[in-house]
């Protein structure tokens, strides 16, 4: 029988993270605070180009903050 | 990139909570979160700012009034990077809390037009750049006032205190050079000033930090 409560959008999937150890790794800090800023910045911004920016507009706020 | 500078933030105050006596002793009634001592146990001062945002210019100059005694003013070169920061930080709250659409105070704090429909954060290519620029410029402007008021310590303060009276200054200097000297900077010649960290050392201690 249709269940009425399952018409208005798709339901949940059972999905659960496997190995949260994967989204994690340890950080090797060893630079002054302000190459560290210097190295991730330019990470961020080499991650990123005018053509890549304009064709995919959802990314760039995501980069900000 | 903001959270890079909030991040820049907890590592520099960290970092001179952990050389200098005077931060020392404003810090200590910090609190610190017992799982401090089993993840990132290494870092310890940085704890103390776990539960601080630093996406917030009143939270930053806040904590570089309290611990180090920096007041954020027109008449040092921090104030008008750190209010380019906070429109920023207007931007953030809406990306980070709502998917993009502004929030009417964050609007008005940006002195934005009225608007009959919501407003929503558009961030393209040359936005991203400028936003960069103001972050790499916040973080240039404290990196160098924090430089000078903890020198300036190092050379008056410093040897009067118990915990240091009797060490060699030059090795402590040698700990302030490295927590704020940037070795990307000197690569890319982008120090106006370059010396050497023992000629460093020598003129302030010849200008008496002047």
């Amino acid at each position: 029988m249709v269940d009425w409560k399952k018409s208005v959008s798709a339901c949940a999937s059972t999905v659960t993270i496997r190995n949260i150890s994967d989204y994690v790794d340890i950080s090797a800090g060893s630079n002054s605070p302000i190459d560290s800023f210097y190295n991730e910045r330019n990470d961020l911004l080499r991650s990123i180009n005018p053509g890549y920016a304009s064709s995919n507009p959802s990314i760039p706020p995501l980069v900000l903050v | 990139m903001i959270s890079l500078t909030e991040n820049y933030f907890r590592e520099i105050l960290a970092g001179i909570i952990s050389i200098c006596p005077k931060a020392k002793q404003k810090s200590a009634s910090k609190s610190l979160n017992l799982a401090t001592a089993w993840i990132g146990f290494g870092e310890m001062e940085k704890g103390a700012f776990e539960n601080t945002s630093f996406s917030d210019p009143k939270t930053v100059k806040k904590s570089l009034s309290e611990l180090i005694g920096v007041n954020v003013s027109n008449s040092n070169q921090i104030s008008t990077p750190l209010d380019e920061f906070g429109k920023l930080c207007e931007l953030r709250h809406a990306i980070v809390h709502s998917a993009g659409l502004l929030a009417g105070k964050n609007a008005v704090k940006l002195e934005l037009p009225n608007s009959r429909n919501s407003v929503k954060i558009k961030v393209g290519y040359s936005e991203l750049q400028e936003a960069a620029e103001v972050c790499t410029s916040l973080v240039c402007a404290v990196n160098i006032e924090l430089f000078i008021n903890i020198s300036t310590k190092w050379l008056n303060e410093w040897p009067r205190t118990p915990a240091y009276r009797d060490q060699n200054v030059n090795a402590l200097f040698k700990k302030v050079w490295e927590l704020f000297y940037s070795i990307f900077d000197e690569r890319n010649g982008l120090i106006s000033d370059s010396l050497t960290q023992i000629k460093t050392r020598n003129q302030i201690v010849r200008t008496n930090a002047a």
